[in-house]
């Protein structure tokens, strides 16, 4: 077989194309953001975790989302609450401790996204995966830092 | 259980209506590939007269809609002769419904979904609506987003679920299926040759991470993109093959896009007019698809201008009254078809003017906006989107611009505009940012199908042109 541009052309692609499938098999086997197997009761437990909460403070996968996404609105200077169960339950983290500040600087985490009023509840939602992390809460704040033993 | 058999009724109300109501415009295989969205869209439909009307949105009152649906696309079979071409294909369509049950019960069976905040902010919606307690500050979740992904998801809660594990697979699988029948049959070539041309295809894309990511991701994206493919597939096709029915139907897969995503009408609008450019079609066909898709749609936004907030976070009136021109633009413009412009260049032309002039008001914002989303694609998007960017890149490269393709303007001016307009978008809002939930990341999910459908034609005329010979 003689060896044409054409058919060079069509090895290359070939080979191009190998390398992509190869690029995707190995994203799905490795990503860290790989597709997740939630129960189906996930979301009704998180609805249902909010249901008394007038705000509520959630953490996640920091992968996700990104810290450039930084929407602050006045609604934010509100009180805050975490529901430590769905900290506990959506994030992984293991210590949760929720304890009132009182003093020093009071500040919403930078890489926090805060969501628009839904159904009545406040929602801001802090990314993360550091499973050791320390919430500290006063009426109008949440403060979150790397816990320290 | 509830949640397969959900989409297998969705399904049999789109293929049954589909078949009689868009006879002529494919085969029945496409409409069984498209079964899930042709009835996804009769069901919003009904959903959305409801909600408008302010009748209880009950499963009685879906199902006598869609019996009377039903009942109405039988007596079309029937004074149609639909039914016939039907049971010449009976296997096929067999084959596709029986894939389509194997990945819902796979997808149920290893519980395979991902949500994130706004999925749960649309299941809020989606559970307001089905328990009917549609307050102002839910109702005006409609202006936030597209309405198809709750209004749909809302069901779920008539059976005492939160949420349908598998309405995103099941668009997931119609557009692997589409896109795997259309390149087929645009294809050239012995039957062999298109098969393995077409399952390479379908493997590029049917692999990709971001892809099978948002196959379980609730969200809007992978909707849009299972609503866009068909219809810029088939506003081809009808150019190709010359018939109108294949652009009514392609008008009712925009139709149905157009509730995917707030700004989705913009990017229908698009499509459209380029199609114009070819001045296939008389003025006339033109308005007779386009009239029920404007007028519609101009209802819907109507409506949507009674309960969006004057300077709403997404939608705010103006925005709501600019959708409503590019709704009923299109229609209207038709009527300027007899002067046979160039309105595919003059499209093009505009939205790159009007892209250079947003970067000239605004060079900060807007360099940062498309830098992000572009650099998304193709350097820090390599986590979700692999190479598939740069494996475009370097096919179009090889096949270089080139008209081996009929009416292939469509295909490729379109997908240039569309990447201009999410750009331009990038200018009334917040730039757009690194990640992969950045917006226009997402929208690009929409895009990627097409893209790869238009280069794998491209390249099957390629191999003919040098190998055939």
């Amino acid at each position: 077989m003689k060896l044409t541009i054409p058919r060079l052309m069509l090895i290359a692609l070939g080979l191009l194309f190998t390398l992509v499938l190869a690029t995707n098999a190995i994203l799905l086997y490795y990503n860290p953001n790989s597709i997740q197997a939630l129960p189906e009761s996930s979301l009704i437990d998180l609805a249902a975790a909010s249901e008394s909460l007038s705000h509520v403070v959630f953490f996640g996968a920091a992968d996700f989302y990104n810290a450039e996404e930084i929407r602050l609105s006045p609604e934010v200077m509100q009180t805050l609450h975490v529901d430590e169960q769905a900290v506990r339950r959506y994030s992984g983290i293991e210590e949760v401790i929720v304890v009132p500040y009182a003093g020093g600087r009071i500040e919403i985490p930078p890489h926090a996204r805060v969501y628009p009023r839904v159904a009545g509840i406040d929602i801001t939602f802090i990314p993360t995966t550091n499973p050791h992390l320390q919430v500290l809460i006063q009426d109008d704040s949440v403060i979150v830092t790397e816990y320290v033993e | 259980m509830m949640a397969t058999l959900f989409v297998l009724l969705i399904w049999g109300l789109g293929f049954v209506t589909s078949t009689a109501l868009l006879k002529g415009a494919a085969s029945p295989v496409f409409f069984a590939w498209t079964g899930f969205l042709s009835g996804t869209v009769i069901w919003l439909i009904g959903s959305l007269i409801l909600v408008v009307a302010r009748i209880e949105y009950t499963p009685l009152h879906m199902v006598i809609w869609s019996s009377a649906v039903v009942l109405l696309a039988f007596a079309l079979h029937f004074k149609r002769n639909a039914w016939k071409s039907l049971i010449a294909e009976w296997n096929k369509i067999t084959l596709v419904l029986v894939l389509l049950v194997a990945v819902l019960v796979l997808f149920t069976t290893l519980s395979f979904a991902y949500g994130s905040f706004d999925s749960y902010e649309q299941m809020l919606l989606a559970q307001d609506l089905a328990r009917n307690q549609q307050t102002d500050s839910t109702i005006i979740q409609f202006s936030l987003w597209g309405v198809m992904l709750p209004v749909i998801h809302a069901a779920a809660f008539w059976f005492g679920d939160q949420f349908f594990l598998t309405l995103q697979p099941a668009f997931a699988f119609s557009l692997i299926g589409v896109f795997g029948y259309m390149v087929y049959i645009s294809l050239n070539g012995s039957a062999n040759r298109r098969r393995w041309l077409t399952g390479f295809a379908v493997l590029l894309l049917g692999s990709n991470y971001f892809i099978l990511f948002q196959a379980v991701y609730i969200h809007n994206s992978m909707l849009a993109a299972a609503y866009l493919l068909p219809a810029v597939t088939l506003l081809w096709r009808a150019h190709v093959e010359n018939n109108p029915n294949a652009l009514y139907a392609a008008l009712f897969f925009l139709f149905g896009f157009a509730f995917t995503r707030t700004e989705s009408v913009m990017f229908a609008a698009l499509f459209i007019i380029i199609a114009w450019g070819t001045n296939q079609f008389s003025p006339r066909v033109w308005q007779r698809a386009l009239l029920p898709y404007a007028i519609l749609l101009v209802a819907w936004h109507i409506w949507l201008l009674t309960i969006v907030p004057a300077e709403g976070d997404i939608l705010s009136t103006n925005r709501v009254l600019i959708l409503i021109a590019t709704v009923a633009g299109p229609f209207l413009g038709s009527f300027a078809l007899q002067l046979q412009l160039r309105f595919d260049k003059l499209l093009l032309s505009m939205l790159t003017a009007a892209f250079v002039a947003a970067v000239l008001f605004n060079p900060n914002h807007m360099l940062l906006s498309t830098f992000n989303s572009i650099s998304n694609l193709l350097r820090d998007g390599f986590a979700w989107w692999g190479i598939i960017w740069y494996f475009a890149l370097g096919l179009l490269i090889v096949l270089r611009p080139k008209r081996s393709v009929s009416f292939g303007r469509i295909l490729a001016y379109g997908i240039i505009a569309f990447f201009l307009l999410t750009w331009l978008l990038g200018s009334q809002r917040i730039p757009y940012r690194l990640g992969w939930a950045d917006s226009s990341n997402r929208m690009f999910t929409h895009i990627l199908p097409i893209v790869l459908f238009y280069l794998q034609i491209r390249f099957g005329r390629w191999i003919e042109g040098k190998f055939d010979r």
